[in-house]
């Protein structure tokens, strides 16, 4: 049964694993090896951990042969690094991380693609919305080096009177790194400054979100598993610190490494299974990216846009403008999402100029638009994106929706968090108004037909600066087969 | 394979004003959205209700930072909705009323929250940010105000919308639902937050662009015709009931017969009644029992009975304020008031986010009552979870409900309780019509 539907109809049907299997053969009860969730035996398991260096490396690419034996384990790592171009202060952008390295990564069986993803930094900027801010913080920073999280600015700390003006009166919040605002100023530990070469890791599973649902049995697979990893233009790697200069990041080659853990039941029991399961389909999601170029003006116009999926399945739809003109003078860089700009500051007194610009967007397929009205509330775009991923993004309205005035003018690395115009220098240098992603989740279970996507959206006030780049995802249904120890994998 | 295909749809309110306008002041204190009948089934865990929010000193004068306008900032929009009713649209019958449902929101929404998710996802959603001073400024007093508003898109948290079995909304079900806001006061939204409530004497909300979205799923013609073809079904969900009571006494008794069979939870929080529809105060603030003065009439002890013997919990909750005149000096709730009242709105070991903490539930002996808490303002309450082992509920058809509390009350000051049941309902449907079995 269709998993949406099932989840519609009856929670008990719901499929706790996108696996499906030929009929067994035989009559004796194997556990669900590749499931990425507890089993419910009491098995003996073994884990081996590899320590594996790329058979290829450069500044631009690497590739990681891994060796067939065991079940990999979906959370092993990839651990990456960048050489300090010198001793100041530079970090990776808050909101991707170590991902910002990576722009595109496949998983290859023989010569076979099971998952490839391009643009995956832009697409991480994506993801990371939906790890919870308190996880970022605490669990994602020295992981991963990504860490959006929030904490109020107390306005008045001298004064524990009570009263109107005590201590509990924050205005505004900011990024809170766990470490304390230095006046107006909050910096990241310096364990994740790259003047101090942090290495940083990135889940198999992240890269790779088919991974998340099963784990590869390698040890019933004859051909040759790799993964690819296609690098980041230098400099876009990193960011510098305010004050500090534009730097070219070179990958620090002898930290790219792959940790794998390779997981062994009793021996007789992965027989049994492999005897069981002699051909096994896995159904999962591959993402196809595509860009085009917008102006302000441009973008103020309803524009269509025909995204492709055409003959595909296709769940769900992901999109998000960058200003072209970011680089690695600010927080986020280009991996971001802009939303049209407001005309008003905090304290400002109302008036009819005054005002938050807006994001208008609909999607037609089969002759159909997705939404009966085009959206245009900003907060509905946040529902649809929380619909899409079944999770909420962990951001918050300024950030979101350019709207509102709580999110302060202090500073994160010394780039003033509030700074959200694309067309201030630089091309806007903060957070505010930069995790304006919009996702919608294709709920008619239907096959696009061969006129595919067509997205209508206008983004009304885009500054009137730089050049944008819209960047989409269609997420597709792709079926892989392990049969006989081949794999065959082909889009629904 | 069968098939079935989810759509989306807006539904604009069936009572819609020329002006695309609503605001209780102007008269529109009840917004009903109809979801028609028709061959499908609702998915309530995805329905919104959907608009603009702008706040207002007075008619034409806005909110400024100059001005001492404010709200429930734990609540944000939610202040505005007193009562939530879903009814059948082909019988009117009433499947599901939550009277006070922003004061039940007060309760629910902190405790099952956390710090980061109010200030993320329910500020984008909501417009709750959990600072007072922080959401004025980017909710009552946003400088778009006249122009665009504050955006919101926030879920209806009811035992109905909130099941994950899907409403079905054909002819031989429920036949399509009615879905009314009740609006609360322009009084009980917002405050003054000086001492003063002259310059709030005219303030009001207004919603504009409202509208309530969802998601429906048809299934495929073998489905429906067997969903169709029974001649009776029956739908379960949880619920609130609400119950009003107040006390102004040392001994704080409440008393209810609550009629219902099932009964998972009570929770009650509290508030000086004279705060109720008051621009002076905070009416939404979920407070500990107060003075006349600000200061906190601390609970000393605390049990809760079922037909006039002690259930669930055998013993009294002593706290740490009952051990004589020591004991008062000690500012920080209990904490088995706390977890009591908590494990009453969600299991305790369900709770894996919550702003609840010792910042928000201490005794502050504050003449400005909440005004200037912080993590979102007050969060205490009292409550009494009944059965965490069957989850099938405690029957109270018959018996009284009680909680019996030895406070430090000592002046008037008329404290209102807020009580709200969590019970488990079933919706039984049929050739003669609906019936709701509480």
């Amino acid at each position: 049964m269709d998993k949406s539907i099932s989840q519609g109809l009856d929670s008990a049907d719901t499929e706790t694993s996108m696996i499906q299997r030929a009929p067994v053969s035989n009559e004796q009860m194997v556990p669900d090896l590749l499931k990425v969730s507890p089993m419910q035996t009491s098995t003996a398991t073994d884990v081996e951990t590899s320590i594996t260096e790329p058979v290829v490396i450069s500044d631009t690419f690497c590739r990681f042969v891994l060796l067939n034996k065991g079940i990999l384990h979906s959370h092993s790592k990839i651990t990456l690094a960048v050489t300090a171009p010198d001793g100041n202060d530079r970090f990776f952008a808050p909101n991707v991380g170590v991902a910002s390295l990576i722009k595109r990564c496949a998983l290859k069986v023989g010569t076979k693609t099971l998952q490839e993803i391009d643009g995956y930094n832009f697409l991480t900027a994506y993801k990371s919305m939906f790890i919870n801010n308190e996880h970022q913080l605490e669990r994602e920073l020295p992981q991963t080096g990504r860490s959006i999280c929030h904490e109020f600015r107390y306005s008045d700390a001298t004064n524990t009177d009570g009263g109107a003006l005590n201590d509990t009166r924050a205005f505004t919040y900011g990024l809170a790194t766990g470490k304390e605002y230095n006046g107006n100023d909050v910096r990241l530990p310096e364990f994740a400054n790259i003047k101090n070469s942090p290495v940083f890791q990135i889940a198999l599973s992240e890269l790779f979100p088919m991974l998340k649902q099963t784990q590869l049995p390698l040890y019933m697979m004859k051909e040759q598993v790799s993964i690819e990893l296609h690098f980041a233009d230098a400099g876009e790697r990193g960011q510098s610190a305010s004050g500090v200069a534009s730097a070219a990041y070179a990958i620090n080659q002898d930290e790219v490494k792959f940790i794998a853990d390779y997981i062994y039941y009793p021996q007789n029991m992965m027989d049994s299974y492999a005897q069981a399961n002699q051909q096994i389909t896995i159904n999962h999601f591959d993402y196809r990216h595509s860009k085009v170029s917008l102006t302000s003006g441009t973008a103020a116009q309803q524009q269509i846009r025909n995204l492709g999926g055409a003959g595909r399945i296709v769940t769900k739809v992901i999109s998000g403008v960058q200003s072209d003109a970011t680089n690695d003078i600010s927080i986020m860089n280009k991996y971001h999402a802009m939303v049209p700009e407001p005309s008003y500051l905090f304290g400002e007194t109302p008036n009819a100029s005054k005002t938050n610009g807006s994001i208008t967007y609909n999607i037609k397929y089969n002759d159909k638009f997705l939404y009966p009205i085009d959206v245009k509330n900003s907060a509905r775009h946040f529902h649809n994106v929380a619909q899409a991923e079944g999770v909420p993004p962990f951001v918050t309205r300024e950030e979101y929706a350019g709207e509102g005035v709580a999110l302060t003018t202090d500073e994160f690395m010394g780039y003033v968090q509030q700074e959200g115009r694309a067309g201030t220098a630089l091309g806007g240098r903060g957070i505010f108004g930069r995790f304006g992603w919009l996702a919608n989740r294709l709920n008619r279970n239907e096959r696009v037909n061969s006129r595919g996507l067509e997205v209508f959206f206008k983004y009304n006030t885009l500054d009137n600066g730089p050049a944008y780049t819209q960047r989409s995802w269609i997420e597709m249904v792709k079926i892989t087969q392990l049969n006989g120890g081949y794999i065959f994998t082909a889009l629904a | 394979m069968a098939t079935a295909t989810q759509y989306n749809l807006e539904i604009v309110p069936s009572n819609v004003t020329a002006n695309g306008s609503i605001s209780y002041r102007n008269g529109n204190p009840v917004v009903q959205f109809i979801i028609g009948e028709q061959d499908a089934m609702l998915l309530g865990n995805t329905l919104r209700f959907t608009g603009q929010f702008r706040a207002f000193l007075s008619s034409g004068t806005d909110s400024t930072s100059a001005t001492p306008l404010a709200m429930s900032e734990k609540l944000g929009v939610y202040s505005t909705i007193d009562t939530l009713t879903i009814k059948s649209q082909k019988t009117g019958q009433t499947i599901e009323t939550i009277r006070h449902y922003n004061r039940f929101l007060a309760s629910y929404l902190p405790v099952t929250s956390s710090q980061q998710d109010n200030m993320g996802h329910l500020y984008t959603s909501a417009l709750i940010l959990p600072n007072y001073a922080a959401q004025t400024e980017s909710v009552v007093n946003i400088p778009s105000q006249d122009t665009t508003g504050n955006h919101f898109c926030c879920a209806l948290p009811c035992g109905l919308f909130n099941g994950r079995n899907p409403i079905p909304l054909m002819a031989e079900a429920v036949g399509g639902l009615l879905v009314e806001l009740h609006l609360a006061p322009d009084q009980q939204v917002f405050h003054s937050n000086t001492n003063d409530a002259a310059q709030t004497g005219e303030a009001f909300y207004e919603f504009k662009d409202i509208s309530l979205v969802c998601e429906t799923i048809e299934p495929d013609a073998q489905t429906l015709q067997t969903l169709k073809g029974r001649s009776s079904g029956t739908f379960e969900y949880n619920s609130i009931n609400s119950y009003y009571q107040t006390i102004n006494s040392a001994n704080g008794i409440i008393n209810f017969q609550l009629g219902l069979s099932r009964v998972l939870g009570v929770f009650a929080n509290i508030v000086p009644a004279s705060h109720i529809n008051n621009y002076l105060y905070d009416g939404l603030a979920t407070l500990y029992p107060t003075n006349t003065d600000g200061s906190a009439a601390e609970i000393k002890e605390l049990f809760f009975t079922r037909n006039g013997s002690k259930f669930p919990l055998d013993f009294n909750v002593e706290t740490i304020q009952g051990r004589g005149a020591a004991g008062l000096t000690n500012k920080t709730v209990d904490p088995q008031i706390v977890y009591y009242y908590m494990d009453a709105i969600t299991k305790f070991s369900d709770i894996k986010r919550t702003s609840i903490s010792q910042v928000n539930t201490r005794y502050s002996d504050d003449a400005r009552y909440d005004k200037d808490f912080a993590d979102g303002g007050c969060g205490f309450g009292v409550g009494v979870a009944y059965d965490r082992v069957s989850d099938q509920g405690v029957d109270f058809r018959s018996v009284n409900f009680g909680i019996n509390m030895s406070l430090e009350l000592t002046t008037d000051s008329p404290q209102a309780f807020y009580l709200f049941v969590h019970n488990k309902n079933t919706l039984v449907f049929g050739p003669g019509g609906l019936q709701v079995m509480a």
